[in-house]
């Protein structure tokens, strides 16, 4: 059964030849920023519905990873990030780009990506059934708690200034309660407008907010500076990856511990790549020697981002095909493939369909495979994109962006909606407040009110039980101890700071 | 220096375009083979359709629309696209339905849960809202799920048990959904469950797994992987919920035959805007018609997948199922509006 299934991807030409075809348009999707691997998927469903069951899943995982990885690219290069995967992977991806370390940033992260699926991929394929028991233990007690210890972890991600932080991170619980409530329908912020009944969609916010924000913010810059648009000289010559085995060596911890935050957030359905990357590069500065040194430009933030979102895949597969429970939109399109084809996911899986699992498997692997070849070789000309002015780079982006809005849902409202953001980021730039917490709120914000209001009725109110029950209780100590821990941090740098002044 | 600069422009704007052309079709992967067919006194499809389903994709709902899709693109001639606006319990997708243009272009694939919305208050209009095309298929029935260990092995039972320890046993309902039903039938027939919200289908069954909740509704589907006879054991059937046994499952006891009153059937229609040309609800209605009768592959797949067997019925009879439907539901529409507590 191993060998059938993962023969009928790694022996047929035809598969492989589709897998590679999945994993570049995957890329493409995912680093033009605007489009995602959701629309990609949704768009290839029909042409696989003539393909063989293998054939079939193995496009759509190909661009699931395709479209994840490729988020990187437009981070790097532009601060815009392709997908919610890849936020974090601006903070210092951008940075390094601008250092003319571009090559180095995208080697980093091309490899560690690589790396991370397969890590991923490993867990899945050795230990997807005790961690789907751990799936099914988490309830909304401890969703709960998860999703606000991720959430101190904003205090970490803009240390620059704790208080703006916070204002942005509740700025965007604020927007997550556009719309209907969850559980009882209650119209919230809707002003009667039907459009916002399912309230923003979260690639019009990170759209919106990242990259409208920061061609806004281009086009003031360019009208103000007299034109002479010298940037730093970016060594376009890379050798191998851009970054030597010295530096590798130095990573290898940092692989392995946002690998583990990738899988563990991947198999908790709800909280994906979106969270995993943010909460990987946090966890990493708080952990790290140099904690200062991050946002300014270091590789260890990439490493962090790119690997978690990227083992998050393996992670998110594990509920998908075990339990049935797809963990964000883009797997929920590769459950309803899997219906089509006549599979049910279950704990039956392996005895019922065992050569869709390997094939699955098998699929992962060699699409990684591709990411890393295309990638490699792309990266040369990638850089060169920081070669394109921005009065032409920039517009083209623009029009992406918002055509990718429109293709949300094939309305004007969405595109309407991306604006609103822009203007919105656009202010908070200008502010100086940080960016990235407002996505973090406003992605945990649903899930967080949602397992709050379903644990309370389960209590009925009473909040005993979010501390007797220890995972919960876990949960809820560590976001106590590093709110404490890194607010102390912060006030600690300050001082310093005035000490040395 | 100049030319190279027009060059990449023009480069950049034909890449856009392309890029654009690419985004705005959707379904014109695979265009539609045999495209010319006798003159038929409406000339529609001439452009993609859509269908709506208004959850997300993996659930019934879902399934039953892809797959009647599928096959209707090649009917129709015209690639047929099924794409999922979410939230609301539904209700996002039927607003959106209802007030978009009636061309012909676009349809609401939706079920039972629509008369639910109406009657709980979440949508303030029901099937009169639009111009119902057809019912496609007809559940087989949903079910009353515990775990194996549970002390009760009917659903009689399971209400004794309740009122023995009221207030104990966490049962799974959404609003605006059939479990919510189920939960004020229940209420009404004396038991005494804690009714908590349980998220969607396959959350339900995990949540149950787990022992985060105690008892949940369900359509077969996935439930089969967990039970006895044909899966892993670790949760029951305590009763059917529909009006008739289903053939895929024979044995499973229904409520009613338990004595306890609760039936209903889970339906799955498909509605256009209201004010679209009935020349093409018609022709829409007898291609659904042919597919669901004739279609061979389509009616293994229902089964393979759901125990479904082929469901149809054409405009007329399709709009006294609705009203019907709706009358059921809106008896409990105080009820439901007051809540569940």
């Amino acid at each position: 059964m191993i060998a059938e299934g993962m023969s009928a991807v790694l022996l047929n030409p035809t598969c492989i030849f589709w897998v590679f075809i999945g994993t570049f348009v995957g890329i493409i999707f995912g680093c033009i920023p605007g489009l995602t691997a959701t629309m990609a998927i949704a768009m290839f469903l029909p042409v696989t519905y003539n393909m063989a069951s293998t054939q079939g899943i193995s496009v759509l995982t190909a661009l699931y990873i395709g479209g994840i990885s490729g988020g990187l690219i437009s981070a790097i290069l532009i601060n815009i990030p392709g997908t919610p995967a890849s936020i974090a992977t601006c903070l210092d991806g951008h940075p390094l780009s601008a250092k003319g370390e571009a090559g180095k940033a995208l080697g980093v992260g091309i490899v560690f990506s690589f790396l991370g699926t397969m890590v991923g991929l490993l867990a899945l394929v050795l230990i997807s059934p005790p961690l789907a028991e751990i799936a099914i233990k988490f309830g909304p007690y401890e969703y709960f708690s998860i999703t606000i210890f991720s959430l101190t972890l904003i205090i970490t991600l803009s240390s620059t200034n704790v208080i703006k932080g916070l204002m942005t991170g509740v700025l965007g619980l604020v927007f997550a309660t556009v719309g209907l409530a969850p559980i009882d329908s209650v119209e919230r912020y809707t002003f009667g407008n039907p459009n916002l009944n399912s309230g923003f969609d979260i690639l019009t916010v990170l759209v919106g907010v990242f990259a409208i924000s920061e061609i806004l913010l281009a086009a003031e810059e360019a009208r103000a500076s007299t034109g002479d648009g010298s940037t730093v000289i970016t060594d376009f010559t890379i050798k191998g990856f851009g970054f030597s085995l010295a530096e590798f060596r130095t990573q290898i911890f940092n692989m392995f511990r946002s690998s583990a935050i990738g899988i563990i957030l991947g198999i908790l359905p709800g909280i994906g790549s979106g969270t995993s990357n943010m909460l990987s590069y946090s966890v990493a500065k708080s952990q790290s020697k140099y904690p200062e040194k991050f946002g300014t430009g270091i590789i260890d933030g990439v490493v962090a981002s790119e690997t978690a979102n990227n083992a998050t895949i393996g992670g998110t597969i594990i509920p998908l095909l075990t339990l049935g429970i797809p963990g964000d939109s883009t797997s929920a399109l590769l459950l309803g493939a899997l219906i089509m084809k006549g599979i049910q996911p279950g704990p039956l899986i392996f005895q019922q369909n065992g050569q869709i699992v390997y094939a699955i498997y098998a699929a992962m692997g060699l699409s990684s495979l591709f990411m890393l070849f295309i990638m490699f070789f792309g990266m040369r000309g990638f850089v060169r994109i920081l070669k394109i002015p921005g009065y032409l780079l920039l517009p083209l982006v623009f029009v992406l962006c918002t055509v990718g809005a429109y293709g949300i849902n094939n309305q004007l409202f969405d595109c309407y909606a991306l604006l609103f953001f822009g203007f919105v980021g656009y202010l908070l730039e200008k502010g100086k407040y940080p960016m990235s917490p407002l996505i973090l709120g406003f992605v945990l914000g649903n899930i967080m009110e949602m397992n709050l209001r379903q644990a309370l009725s389960y209590s009925h109110g009473d909040p005993t039980p979010f501390f007797t029950r220890p995972m919960s209780c876990t949960f809820l100590v560590l976001a106590i101890v590093s709110l404490i821990v890194n607010i102390f941090a912060v006030y600690k740098s300050r001082h310093k700071k005035t000490a040395q002044v | 220096m100049k030319f190279a600069k027009k060059l990449v422009a023009l480069a950049l704007t034909a890449s856009l375009a392309v890029a654009m052309s690419g985004c705005g079709g959707g379904g014109d992967k695979k265009p539609a083979a045999g495209g010319a067919k006798k003159a038929e006194e409406v000339k529609w499809p001439t452009k993609p359709i859509t269908l709506v389903v208004p959850w997300s994709a993996g659930g019934d709902t879902d399934f039953f629309t892809r797959t009647l899709g599928k096959y209707l693109t090649k009917e129709l001639g015209q690639p047929v696209n099924v794409t999922n606006v979410v939230g609301g319990g539904g209700s996002v997708a039927s607003n959106k339905i209802k007030d978009s243009k009636p061309d012909g272009t676009t349809f609401l694939c939706f079920d039972t849960a629509m008369a639910l919305n109406h009657s709980c208050g979440i949508s303030n209009f029901g099937y009169e809202a639009f111009d119902p095309v057809c019912m496609m298929a007809k559940g087989t029935g949903e079910y009353f799920v515990v775990r194996s260990d549970f002390p009760a092995n009917t659903l009689k039972e399971m209400i004794k048990y309740t009122q023995d320890h009221p207030d104990t046993v966490k049962l799974a309902a959404n609003t605006g959904a059939t479990s919510y039903y189920v939960a004020v039938r229940l209420k009404e027939l004396g038991a005494k469950f804690n009714i908590v919200n349980g998220g969607s289908s396959s959350v339900r069954l995990a949540s149950l797994l787990g022992s985060h909740i105690d008892a949940s509704t369900n359509a077969m589907g996935l439930l089969n992987q967990y039970l006895p006879k044909t899966g892993n054991g670790s949760l029951k059937i305590l009763a059917c919920l529909a009006t008739a046994r289903s053939e895929a499952y024979k044995d499973v006891p229904l409520a009613k035959e338990q004595g306890v009153d609760v039936a209903y059937d889970m339906t799955y229609n498909v509605l256009a805007p209201k004010g679209t040309d009935p020349k093409i609800i018609e022709k829409l209605s007898k291609a659904i018609g042919k597919v669901i009768n004739e279609n061979k592959d389509y009616a293994a797949e229902i089964y393979k997948t759901y125990g479904a067997k082929p469901f149809y019925q054409d405009t007329k009879e399709a709009v006294a199922t609705l009203k019907a439907e709706d009358e059921q539901y809106m008896k409990y529409s105080e009820v439901f509006k007051k809540g569940v507590k």
